[in-house]
Parts: structure tokens; sequence; C-alpha cells
């Protein structure tokens, strides 16, 4: 028991060393290939730490392989555009100007089920009310609405304040 | 650009710390398969003696390497040899013959496939 005590205290700190070499990202940013690489590793960790018969090397090098491949693709994907597109893959816009664009949907396997329910949770119930729809790289929707519906800044206030009379 | 270098550092020493163990398993596979077939000539002569000496000898090369095997290699293999050394110094000691060489061949597959399990090769990738 001791020995399991001793590999978990060991494999959880390669495991914090590793994604805090990494980098800082949040669960909902992570791009496909970090979230594989999260799944991978929290999976990995669990082998060597109940099975005192496996080398603990034998879960601590995958998990550092994983990250530094990782970390290598990152680096590539920072200096090489192409690479990015790629790996990443590019944003999609599926509503253009209140308009659905179902054939960027069907692309992208993206139903309205899906776009309702994403449009719903930040506020807008109407497409028409939509200027555009961004389906990001990481899967969140981005959503400019048009600009009569946008809410006013401080400038728009100042700027259609009515003038006062001058007596 | 830290994290690049720490992950590049982390990445060489990975490689050479595969590579050493490759050829540290290497080595001893060797000089333990060489000990046993010495082994097996002097049982052949009925020279109890040399292979009583020679058993020592191989026992002694195996528990100085256990340790630093169980980084690389699954700890059931290694108690599994532990157990067939065992076997084959007590048919030395009462004189077997027949379990002697029964003992030996099973510790030498055992080594071959712990060493054979280190290599590079397509049969160990897929």
């Amino acid at each position: 028991m001791s020995i399991t005590f001793l590999r978990t205290i060991i494999l959880y700190t390669s495991v914090v060393l590793g994604l805090r070499i990494m980098g800082k990202r949040q669960i909902g940013e992570m791009q496909p290939s970090e979230l594989v690489v999260a799944i991978m590793i929290s999976d990995l960790s669990t082998i060597p730490m109940q099975d005192i018969g496996i080398p603990l090397l034998s879960g601590v090098i995958p998990i550092f392989t994983l990250i530094i491949m990782e970390i290598a693709l990152s680096y590539m994907s920072m200096k090489n555009r192409k690479f990015r597109k790629i790996l990443t893959g590019k944003p999609s816009v599926i509503i253009h100007n209140g308009k659905l664009l179902k054939d960027e949907m069907k692309k992208i396997r993206f139903n309205t089920d899906d776009l309702n329910e994403q449009l719903r949770i930040q506020g807008y119930v109407r497409i028409n009310d939509i200027q555009f729809a961004i389906l990001e790289t990481n899967g969140q929707l981005s959503i400019i609405p048009k600009p009569k519906k946008q809410a006013a800044t401080v400038d728009d206030i100042e700027n259609n304040k009515p003038k006062e009379k001058k007596q | 650009m830290k994290s690049v270098i720490l992950a590049s550092v982390i990445f060489i020493l990975i490689i050479i710390f595969v590579i050493s163990g490759y050829v540290y398993t290497d080595r001893i596979a060797k000089d333990m398969l060489d000990s046993l077939e010495k082994n097996e000539i002097f049982v052949a002569k009925k020279d109890w003696k040399s292979a009583k000496n020679e058993i020592d000898n191989f026992s002694e090369i195996w528990s100085e390497s256990r340790k630093f095997l169980a980084f690389f290699v699954n700890h059931t293999v290694i108690d599994d040899i532990d157990c067939n050394i065992s076997r084959i110094k007590t048919a030395i000691k009462m004189k077997e013959k027949g379990t002697f060489l029964k003992e030996k061949e099973i510790i030498k597959i055992k080594i071959d496939a712990m060493n054979n399990l280190q290599r590079i090769s397509l049969e160990n990738l897929f």
C-alpha cells in the first residue's frame, strides 16, 4: 500500500508538472489535439498508479512524450500558418447577415438544434438579429449581432444626447 | 519559449534513458545467457562443483542487475526469473540433470523475451 501511495504522489507531481509545461488553457478553450492529450494523460497515469508490477517509468515516459509532442505541435503551428490550418482547422461562418449557411453547417455536421441552443445560451432568440455566427476551432460559437441589436456603448449614448437648449 | 527549451531537454533525457536502458538490458541478457551455456557444459560433464560456482556467478549478475531492470521490465517477469533461478540452484544442489535442463530452457526463454521486448522492431511496435 505504501508503494501505491508513493507512486500516486510521484505520478500526480509528474502530471501537474507536465501540464504546467504545456501551458495555461481552460478545458473549454482546448484545441482538439490538446483535449486528446489531456484525456490520454489522465488515463496513462492511472495504470502504473494501481498496478505496482508495472514500472513507474512506463507511465511517466508516455506522459512526458505526449506533452513534448503537444508542445512541439503548438510551437510549429505558432511558426507556420499552413501547419496551424492543418492542425486546428479554420473557423466556419454559419450565419451571415441573418441567414443560415446550410452548406457550411452540413460540412461541419452542425445541426440547427445545436445552433439554437448556443444562440439561446448567449441570449439571442432570432437568427435575423445576428450579423455573423462563427464556429471557432475550439468548438465555441462567436456571435456578432446586427448593429441595431447591439447594446449601446457610452459613446452611442453621448452622441445621441439631446442638445441642451441655450437660454 | 521557456517551455519549448524545457520540453527539448526532457525529450533528450528520455531518448538517452531509453537507449541506455536498451543497451543495459542487452548486455545483461548476453552475460546471463553466456553463463547459462557454460553451466550446461559443466552439468553435461557432471562437474556439479563448477556448475554450482557458475550458478552462483549467474545469480550474482542477476541480483545486481534486477534493481536497474525494474525500471524498464515488468516486475512480474523479474519475479518469475527469481523463482526459476531458485529452482535451478536446487536442481544443481540435488544433482538433477533433467530439472536443470528444463529450468535452464525456461530462464533462457524468459531472458530472451525480456530482451526482445526492449528492441525496436515491427513485431514490438504492432
